[in-house]
């Protein structure tokens, strides 16, 4: 039976409205008429995903703003457009201390870099777990030594580069189906081939978890450590998700494709461009769900992986405001 | 927290009160409908605890009956569903 992670996914273009106090949304063909309402539970909903063109009034979004539901936008290609972020009086819980805080651990050169080098340490042994995982030998000694003589952002963002570009190379042995995935390099906007728009896919899909994460605790999503925060509007995000990638979305595109749930006819081209069917999505969005509403035990504790996700902003936010000591989480 | 939810309500005729829209609205607000007068997805503990006040107020104990399955482990359940699955709750 299916585990339901409050997300709801709107794949077909239609209308969401208010009515009775709650959410309907009617489905529209392919002339613009109703064929099919549904009514979305507001109280089981708090985050939906709309991946085709939908309609809505801004009566409709001051309700959902109300009952603290985010929304996240996506193009006809999948890749994000935006989200909607609730302004009401409880759901902005944001001191002004810790944006203080955060705005000095940034300008501090020291603790920024401590803070991504952490990130970057966590993100490779995560990475080199999954390949040991699937069998395959990987070595990071050099890389994690090269991270540690790293003083400044650039030189971390340098050994995270050359790292990420073998671990790529790795991928053609742990991916059986060899004729259709092949990974040659990786590249984003558009993504040229299948395996390179999977990826990006899976990656927007953690993106938006851990910023609705950080949208839960304190801390201010605009900025960043890792990442500069400079050319896009948010940037903590990913950071948070370059730790939990290599776990949840990495493993996620192994099983899928080795299983063969997903097959070079799972994927629509047009004008050079690559996306997913609905059919697809649904497949991959049910093992993303599972997957996310799993629970594994830390520090004594049975914790789902949105609940990890949290965990580890909180433990941000307390390097950040108190100095303690951060460890970025390592999946053992 | 899993919970499989339905009701019968019975008409205007038999009774002074019309409480079948006030009842059907508010279960609606909190699970997913799948048959005409049957619900099931999960729910929040405190959700549901809010839920079953509702109804115990709008019922009409005499006439009304609202049966309620909770489950809190899916571990040894199975869903198997003949024809239209109506309850694709997670995506429209």
């Amino acid at each position: 039976m299916q585990k339901n992670d409050r997300a709801h996914f709107i794949l077909n273009s239609g209308r969401l409205r208010r009515q009775d106090n709650n959410i309907y949304f009617d489905k529209y063909d392919d002339e613009m008429s109703v064929v099919a309402t549904k009514i979305l539970p507001i109280n089981a909903v708090d985050e939906i995903y709309i991946l085709a063109k939908v309609d809505m009034d801004s009566y409709t979004m001051a309700f959902l703003a109300d009952n603290n539901v985010l929304l996240h936008i996506f193009s006809p290609y999948q890749s994000f457009r935006g989200n909607f972020f609730p302004n009401t009086s409880n759901s902005v819980n944001k001191s002004g201390f810790v944006l203080l805080q955060q705005l000095r651990s940034f300008d501090d050169e020291i603790k920024r870099s401590y803070i991504a080098r952490e990130i970057t340490r966590a993100h490779i042994l995560n990475d080199a777990l999954n390949c040991k995982r699937h069998g395959v030998k990987f070595d990071t000694n050099p890389h994690i030594s090269a991270l540690e003589v790293a003083k400044t952002i650039p030189e971390i963002m340098a050994v995270e580069g050359s790292f990420q570009k073998l671990y790529y190379e790795e991928w053609n042995e742990i991916i059986s189906n060899q004729k259709s995935f092949k990974f040659t390099v990786r590249s984003k906007r558009p993504p040229a081939d299948k395996i390179n728009s999977f990826i990006s896919y899976v990656n927007t899909r953690i993106y938006n978890v851990c910023l609705s994460e950080i949208y839960k605790t304190e801390l201010d999503p605009r900025i960043g450590f890792l990442h500069e925060p400079n050319y896009r509007s948010l940037s903590l995000h990913l950071d948070l998700a370059e730790i939990f990638k290599p776990i949840l979305g990495d493993t996620l595109i192994f099983s899928m494709l080795n299983k063969k749930e997903i097959t070079a006819k799972d994927f629509e081209t047009n004008a050079g461009r690559i996306k997913f069917t609905n059919d697809a999505v649904q497949k991959i969005e049910m093992k993303m769900i599972s997957k996310l509403t799993d629970q594994i035990e830390v520090g004594g504790q049975k914790l789902t992986w949105r609940q990890i996700i949290r965990r580890e902003a909180n433990r941000l936010k307390k390097c950040i405001c108190e100095n303690a000591p951060y460890e970025g989480f390592v999946y053992k | 927290m899993y919970v499989i939810l339905f009701y019968d309500i019975m008409g205007v005729e038999s009774k002074e009160k019309n409480n079948a829209n006030r009842i059907r609205k508010a279960v609606e607000k909190y699970l997913p409908r799948v048959q005409f007068s049957v619900f099931e997805g999960e729910i929040r503990q405190s959700d549901f605890k809010k839920l079953t006040a509702i109804l115990q107020k709008e019922c009409v104990k005499e006439l009304d009956s609202i049966i309620i399955y909770t489950f809190n482990s899916l571990k040894y359940s199975d869903r198997i569903v003949i024809g239209q699955d109506k309850n694709q709750s997670l995506f429209s």
